[in-house]
């Protein structure tokens, strides 16, 4: 059996969404609770930032969840473009909220980061300003689909939206290196190896781990929701169609 | 216990951020998890009996 068949085909995939879902959502409660233990009582304070440093525990992943659930929703988008799968579309429609979320989080604890780091809550750069772009980008995604009735005409706009909107990601990344930034840059990839001391790398990638899994859990559960309702939807409309083509039947 | 949360002063910079992010994903996780466990209910429900009326 092809995978891609399995995440294609509506049925085969909420047959396996039933068989994974509890076990993502186990594993990601399960790293979740590690890396808090990690971050706030075993890794150890930074010799120059102090104990604010554990913010980086939960700002670094919803930043990274914040670019990998828009890569993951054009991924989507692009899928749905060329081969028309119609689960692909509702995968990505199910992510756009997470991301937003994401988003929301690195936005905000970035801001509760940088006034003890910086001196300053916000600055206009390109790091925080791109991060912001995308914010717009999401809340754009969704309106689309919450305000245009006909799907098939909000799924192929939400697809050029969200493809055009890709453009932001690599912007997001390369901003420290491209641009004059208050914003450090990459510390956990390069070329170097990362830059960050052991017990500090350990709880860090766990909690990357945690949102990680979460963000697939919601995904699979939200694509399934999406693929349910679809479904109820058409059932109730040919119910109702069938009634008043018996009512017209009647009348005739 | 008191020094800890005050977390050498950073505390007010660092508990907000915590709670923010447990409230939002769990709150999204629950909803959403609430929203599937419905529609998985009223999807058998109909297998079982294609006259149960979900409109």
């Amino acid at each position: 059996m092809n995978i891609f068949d399995t995440f294609a085909n509506p049925a085969k995939f909420i047959t396996l969404s039933r068989r994974l879902s509890p076990i993502l959502l186990g594993l990601a409660c399960l790293l979740a609770f590690t890396g808090l233990i990690l971050g706030l009582f075993i890794s150890p304070e930074d010799y120059q930032q102090g104990h604010s440093v554990r913010i980086m525990y939960v700002h670094v992943p919803a930043a990274w969840m914040a670019t990998v659930s828009y890569t993951f929703l054009a991924v989507m988008s692009a899928i749905a473009f060329v081969w028309r799968h119609s689960v692909a579309d509702m995968a990505a429609r199910a992510a756009a909220p997470v991301g937003l979320i994401m988003t929301g989080l690195a936005l905000f604890t970035g801001a509760l980061w940088g006034k003890p780091t910086w001196g300053a809550w916000w600055v206009w750069d390109a790091r925080l300003t791109s991060v912001l772009v995308l914010f717009f980008i999401y809340l754009g995604y969704m309106a689309i689909w919450d305000s245009i009735s006909d799907k098939a005409k909000a799924a192929k706009f939400a697809r050029i939206v969200a493809l055009l909107g890709f453009v932001n990601i690599p912007i997001i990344k390369f901003s420290v290196d491209w641009w004059n930034s208050l914003h450090q840059p990459a510390s956990l990839i390069k070329a170097s190896g990362p830059s960050i001391s052991g017990s500090m790398l350990a709880a860090l990638l766990v909690m990357i781990a945690a949102y990680m899994v979460f963000f697939f859990w919601t995904v699979l559960i939200g694509t399934e929701g999406h693929i349910l309702r679809t479904r109820l939807s058409r059932q109730n409309k040919k119910k109702v169609s069938s009634i008043t083509t018996i009512k017209n039947g009647v009348i005739a | 216990m008191i020094e800890y949360f005050a977390m050498g002063g950073y505390g007010v910079y660092i508990w907000p951020c915590y709670f923010l992010s447990f409230v939002l994903l769990i709150g999204i996780g629950r909803n959403r998890y609430k929203s599937v466990k419905e529609l998985r209910h009223l999807a058998n429900a109909k297998k079982s009996n294609p006259a149960v009326d979900s409109l």
